[in-house]
Parts: C-alpha cells; sequence; structure tokens
C-alpha cells in the first residue's frame, strides 16, 4: 500500500512537472536565444549531414561564434530533431526532459539519501523544487545547462555513495567524467570536487581516477588548444587591476594584487550565497532572469536559513558532508566570473541549495499541526504558483521578447516573401546569419560550403570570429553609406541602425517594421533606391 | 580584554565613522546601543536601555534618509499601467489585484526593501559587485569580519539567544518597512550586527586563548 502511495505521488510529481517544463515550450519564452540556435542548428547539421555549421565531422566542441560549446546537448538533441523536426519545441525538449529527470532524481535523494520518512513532506518539497523560478527558467532554456546539472547531481551523489560501495563509485566516475564533455564549467567543479572527495574521505580510490582519466582522453587531446579555454577571459582580470590601484602605493604592487584579487573572489562567491541575490534580486541580464523574481521565491529565505543550521548541526554525519562539499563547490566556478549573478554559471547550485531548502521545509512541515501544515503549504503553494505564473507565463514573453532574439523569426518570413538582397547590419545585434540560417532551415550541406573554409583546418585554434556572412539573398555585416544606397537592396537593422533623417537622406523607401510585443522596434527595413540617390549625386 | 576586542570592532568599520561624519548624535546612539545591547543579552542591562536608544536610530534614520516605500513614483506608475495591459483579458481582474491595487504595489516594495536588508554585500563588499547606480557605495564593515558574523549567529541560535535574534528579525522587520537608505543606511541595524561580529570573534579567541 505504502510502495503504491509513492509510486502514485511519484507520477503525480511527474505529471506536474512535465506540464510546468513543457506547456508552450516552443513559445514561451518569445523566441530563441543566440545559444539555444547554435546548439539547434548545428544539432540539424550533424543530423543531415554528420557536421557542424563549418563542415567540421563529429566536433568534441562547437565552434559557434568562437565559443566553443561543449557538443554533447546537440547529438542528444538530434534525437527529438528527427522525430519532430526542427523547431523551437524540439530546441528545448532535450532541457526540459532533463529537468524533469533532475525532480525524480530529489525525490529518490531525498527519500534514500536523507531519509525524511514523511511521504507527504517528501512530496510537497519535490514539488516545491519543481516549480522554483531557477528550474523553470533554465527546463525551458535549450542549452547545455540543465542536461550538465542533471549529470553533475547524480555523478557526485553516486561517486560519494562510492566511498562505501564500490559499484556506485565506478558509476559516479563514469556520470561525472561525461558531465565535463557537457557543461563547461562542470570541468573545474568535478576536479575540485573529486580531491574534495579524496580529500573528506581520506583516501584516494585509483580505479575511479584511472575510470574518470579514461573518458577524459578527448578533452586532453585537445586541451592545449585556444578553443578549450575560449572563456577564460570571464574572470575580469581588469576589474581586479582595477581596484588593486585602490590600495595605497606603499604597499608592493604584488600584494596589492593578491589582496584585490582576494577580495574580488570573495565579494564574487558571497554573492551567490547572500539571501538577496537568492531570493530577493533577480539576476541583471535582462536574458537570464525572470522579471520580478529571483531563482528561488522569497519566502525560501526561512527554510533556506533553517536548513543551513540543519546542516551546521550535524556536519559530522557522512551524508551531510556530502551535501556540504557539494554547496560550497557548486558556487566556485560562478563566483570566478565578473558577472554580478550568473543564473547560468551558478546553476549547478541549484541542487544542493534545493536539498538546503528541503530540508528547511521539511524541519518547518514536521514541527506543524495538522491543519497548520495543511494551510500553510496551500498559502506558499498558491502564491508562489501565482507569483511564477505571472513573472514567466505573463511577463516573460512581452516584456523580454527583444532579449530572447525576439523578431528573427519574423525578419526570415519577410525575407522568404521578398527575392531582394538583404544587408543586415550587425553593429549591436548577436551575429543574426545563425538566427537566419535556422528560421529559414537552409540547408546545411549548402551553407558549410558558404562559410570561411579555412576554419576546418584548424577547427580548435579558430577563435577569431567575423560576423560577415553571405548566403541566399542576405548579407550580414554594417551598414555602408558610402556604398549600400547606391545598390539595390534592403538594408534591416535595428532602431538605430538607419535613423529617419538618413532614410530621407540616402532616398530610402520604408519597407517593414518588427515589434516586440509590448511594442518597441526590434527591426525596421528600408528598400535602397540607387537610381534616386546616385543619380543625383552624378548631377 | 572583552570591552577591547568589543571595542576595535564598534570603531574598527568605515560606517560608524560615516555616521559620526553625518550626524554626532546618530554617531553617539549607535555607539550607545550596541553597547546596551551587548549587556542586555549578556543580561546585564534592562530591555528598555535598548528599546530608547533603537527608536533613537529608526528615528534618526527617518529624519535623515526619510521613507519611499510608500510613494508610488511616475516611473513605476507607467510600469504598473503597461503590466496591467500585459496580463490576458480573461484575467485581468487577477491582473489588477496583483498590479492594480495599492496593497500589492507595497508588498513588492516591502519585498524589495527587505531584500535590499539581507544583502550580504552591502554590508561586507561596498555592494561590489551590485553596486546602486548614483550613489557613492562604501565597505560598511570589513569583509574579514563576514566569517566572525555568520559563527556569531550560528552561535546565538546554538545558545538559544533568542532576545538577540528577536532584536535581530525586528530590525529586518523594520528595515522592510522603511527600505535603507542612501547615505547614512539602516544604522538602526548597526548595533546587532556589532552584537554578532563580536559574539563570533571572541568565542573564537576565548576557545584559542582562553581569556
Amino acid at each position: 500500500m505504502e510502495l503504491i502511495r509513492q509510486k502514485i505521488s511519484l507520477l503525480i510529481l511527474i505529471i506536474i512537472s512535465g506540464f510546468v517544463m513543457i506547456y508552450k515550450l516552443g513559445v514561451i519564452p518569445n523566441g530563441l536565444y543566440i545559444d539555444e540556435i547554435n546548439y539547434g542548428y548545428n544539432a540539424y547539421s550533424l543530423l543531415t549531414t554528420g557536421k557542424d555549421e563549418y563542415g567540421m565531422a563529429y566536433p568534441l566542441l562547437l565552434r559557434a561564434q568562437g565559443l566553443y560549446l561543449p557538443s554533447v546537448y546537440a547529438y542528444i538533441s538530434i534525437i527529438p530533431i528527427k522525430i519532430l523536426g526542427l523547431n523551437d519545441f524540439t530546441v528545448r525538449l532535450t532541457a526540459s526532459l532533463s529537468g524533469i529527470l533532475l525532480v525524480i532524481f530529489y525525490y529518490i535523494c531525498l527519500r534514500d539519501y536523507l531519509k525524511i520518512k514523511n511521504k507527504f513532506n517528501l512530496f510537497v518539497i519535490s514539488l516545491f523544487f519543481c516549480i522554483t523560478p531557477w528550474m523553470v527558467l533554465m527546463s525551458r532554456f535549450g542549452v547545455e545547462l540543465m542536461t550538465g546539472l542533471l549529470l553533475w547531481s547524480i555523478g557526485s551523489y553516486y561517486f560519494w555513495k562510492g566511498f562505501k560501495s564500490e559499484k556506485y563509485l565506478i558509476w559516479g566516475a563514469i556520470i561525472l567524467s561525461i558531465s565535463t564533455y557537457v557543461s563547461y564549467s562542470n570541468r573545474y567543479l568535478v576536479l575540485i570536487y573529486i580531491i574534495a572527495a579524496f580529500v573528506v574521505h581520506r583516501k584516494i580510490i585509483w580505479k575511479a581516477l584511472l575510470i574518470f582519466l579514461i573518458i577524459q582522453i578527448p578533452n586532453l587531446l585537445i586541451i592545449n588548444t585556444k578553443g578549450f579555454f575560449a572563456k577564460g577571459d570571464l574572470i575580469g582580470i581588469d576589474i581586479i587591476l582595477d581596484q588593486s590601484s585602490k590600495i595605497p602605493n606603499f604597499i608592493p604592487l604584488i600584494l596589492r594584487v593578491f589582496m584585490a584579487f582576494v577580495r574580488e573572489i570573495f565579494s564574487r562567491y558571497v554573492t551567490y550565497y547572500s539571501p538577496s541575490s537568492l531570493f530577493f534580486e533577480p539576476d541583471p541580464d535582462l536574458q537570464r532572469s525572470l522579471p520580478e523574481l529571483s531563482v528561488f521565491y522569497p519566502w525560501m529565505i526561512a527554510p533556506y536559513l533553517i536548513g543551513l543550521y540543519v546542516l551546521w548541526k550535524k556536519r559530522k554525519m557522512d551524508i551531510y558532508k556530502y551535501i556540504i562539499v557539494l554547496f560550497f563547490i557548486s558556487g566556485i566556478a560562478a563566483g570566478l566570473t565578473r558577472d554580478p549573478f550568473s543564473t547560468h554559471r551558478a546553476l549547478p547550485l541549484l541542487f544542493p541549495m534545493g536539498i538546503v531548502i528541503g530540508m528547511g521545509i521539511n524541519q518547518v512541515l514536521e514541527n506543524l499541526k495538522r491543519n497548520y501544515k495543511y494551510a500553510f503549504i496551500c498559502i506558499i503553494l498558491i502564491y508562489s504558483g501565482l507569483m511564477l505564473w505571472r513573472s514567466y507565463f505573463v511577463f516573460l514573453p512581452k516584456e523580454r521578447a527583444k532579449f530572447w532574439g525576439g523578431g528573427y523569426k519574423e525578419l526570415a518570413l519577410e525575407i522568404k516573401k521578398r527575392d531582394s538582397l538583404f544587408v543586415i547590419d550587425q553593429s549591436r545585434v548577436k551575429p543574426s546569419y545563425i538566427y537566419l540560417v535556422y528560421y529559414l532551415k537552409y540547408q546545411p550541406e549548402k551553407f558549410q560550403t558558404e562559410v570561411n573554409q579555412t576554419v576546418v583546418h584548424d577547427y580548435y585554434n579558430n577563435t577569431e570570429f567575423s560576423d560577415y556572412y553571405n548566403f541566399r539573398n542576405i548579407e550580414t555585416r554594417n551598414i555602408e553609406w558610402s556604398r549600400d544606397p547606391c545598390l539595390k537592396q534592403i538594408l534591416v537593422g535595428d532602431v538605430y541602425a538607419i535613423s529617419p533623417e538618413q532614410a530621407i537622406e540616402h532616398k530610402l523607401d520604408f519597407e517593414f517594421e518588427i515589434k516586440d510585443p509590448i511594442g518597441n522596434i526590434l527591426f525596421r527595413a528600408y528598400q535602397t533606391n540607387p537610381e534616386l540617390k546616385c543619380t543625383e549625386n552624378k548631377i | 580584554m572583552k570591552w577591547l576586542v568589543f571595542n576595535l570592532i564598534l570603531f574598527g568599520n568605515l560606517w560608524i565613522w560615516k555616521i559620526f561624519e553625518i550626524s554626532f548624535v546618530v554617531f553617539l546612539l549607535c555607539v550607545a546601543g550596541s553597547v546596551f545591547l551587548k549587556k542586555y543579552v549578556d543580561g546585564n542591562s534592562k530591555n528598555s536601555f535598548v528599546f530608547i536608544m533603537i527608536t533613537g536610530l529608526l528615528v534618526g534614520q527617518i529624519k535623515i534618509e526619510g521613507i519611499n516605500t510608500y510613494k508610488i513614483s511616475i516611473e513605476e506608475k507607467i510600469v504598473q499601467e503597461r503590466r496591467l495591459g500585459e496580463y490576458p483579458i480573461k484575467y485581468l481582474r487577477l491582473g489588477y489585484w496583483m498590479e492594480g491595487r495599492t496593497e500589492s504595489v507595497m508588498f513588492y516594495k516591502l519585498m524589495d526593501n527587505l531584500g535590499e536588508a539581507v544583502d550580504l554585500n552591502y554590508y561586507f563588499f561596498t555592494n561590489h559587485p551590485r553596486e546602486r547606480a548614483a550613489i557613492r557605495e562604501f565597505e560598511r564593515f570589513p569583509y574579514v569580519y563576514l566569517p566572525f558574523f555568520i559563527y556569531g549567529l550560528i552561535l546565538c541560535v546554538d545558545k538559544k539567544r533568542i532576545n538577540s535574534l528577536a532584536i535581530l528579525i525586528g530590525m529586518l522587520g523594520i528595515l522592510t518597512l522603511t527600505g535603507i537608505g542612501k547615505d547614512l543606511g539602516p544604522v538602526v541595524i548597526f548595533p546587532v550586527i556589532i552584537f554578532f561580529i563580536y559574539e563570533g570573534l571572541w568565542s573564537l579567541l576565548d576557545k584559542k586563548f582562553h581569556y
């Protein structure tokens, strides 16, 4: 009977997670972000040709725009794209399914590892985890992050358990090693975690280390390439040097830089654990956050603090040592970057923080009388549901559309309607070419012949990226006012690219305009009139 | 030795001197408030002294910083109206309750105030890396005090020092209602932070050197 009840509650959890993660997945957020497009189009390219957009066969990293993204997400995405075709839904589906699996794993971890006995509490805690803003935002974001988090969580859990039972250790080592191919930050976190696990247990298990290293061979083969450390400039050395200049000059320079470095890293690291960042203030980057909602709900500050205290009290128990190690290590990768709070890079924190908050919620529920408990759960659930609905399903699709690549789908439709040549201005926008090849479903085998052919020859070192592309009837580059008005074409740019005065001066005819849901102009297009403009010049 | 350590913490931070620069009266209230709070938690002082100091600090803070929580600016009004229009028509009534009512707007502002009041980086890292625009931030407490502050908090929970925790929660509640201000900052919480830093540091020193 108990087993049936557990299975039913798990099933209900899966259904609710499925709904939250998949409902209107192709539509909300409104548009695909460039990283999603990179994965989507490259997955499509790998599916149809076995090569990425540049013609590189089965790359370990996707060069994209010099980003060198871990490629595993693209390979996994081939499956939904093959079955359901290339569209916004299938690009995001792998992340959603990873989110659902993570909720299930979270449930199992709380039940089997932390031994939360009250099954109703377990269900409620897992439900709150499933509707956490961070969880919903990242599960509906078609990039490698949620899949990386899933493997990081499962791998770290089994690896830790493996110190008592070898069968878990092998699986833990395998999953952790694979996770480094899925997410960039996992490369660093996994190493730090393994070292910490060995230190805490005061032993090194060579078999696990060997298996881990064998799976790392492909990474080791490209470790000395520029592409492997493509994101190395995120630390912000310039900020540290600037901070060091504020320290009195009588202190030697090397010491000043060291002091500034320590303070800078410490401040960034602390911000990922500060209640303000976690429960109240969203990520300042508007693409990576929800309007008016941080990564956790404001009410979760109480169980967070309670959970931390429980962790402190039980810190000598092995189970809790795992959570403590995971909790403090997961913030390192994000703490090393220059962002005030990066929802993406701090994602490894979601699992241990979810466990800490879950422990706090459990503590509260265990001490509440039955009637108060149900009332408390209902009120909190309704409040959280309303806040999530308000921020994610009402505000986000409208207010943040332009940050989610809004406008490109409509632009592709306009391009399809016309045979004219198009020049897409690149002054202030992210590289447009990848959006257009995706929405136009441009044939990868054709596109591979039109890109810079030298890229493939030294693929992992060719980090220089030019946003000039010429394919189909499209050129992506900055508008050249000395030349472009004299060619018959349509110039497209954002609201600052072509001012009304320039349109009059260069005899341009307004062609179309694309706006976001709240009326901001995303693109404006003008037809040139060389016969008017250049004839006048000749006279 | 205890009082030496306490005074080092009390006067060894930029915030108290910034307060001294702005208002001598508030400076005296901060110093007295910190001393009486420590004595009160140790059981050597009446709680009335503490509450008089805290009330004085609150009055000082409100006088100098003012309270912005209960005013809706023109920009906020524009955002409010735009957001009302973002709700689907069938949920417009719900949207009105969530965006249009003054109580809802106040609730969100109170949440914002609470978020600012519990920001560790605000107190220990010059609000870095989320510095506020057009405000000259400064490091209220040296960041090396942060571990002692956290340890002090844990100790008070361990030792079930309900009075100190109740005062902390009370001060956060007050700051939720008033906001943290710009120049002076949330001085009403100053004695509480000093107390917890002292508790954390003194406990470690005592363990190590057995004073």
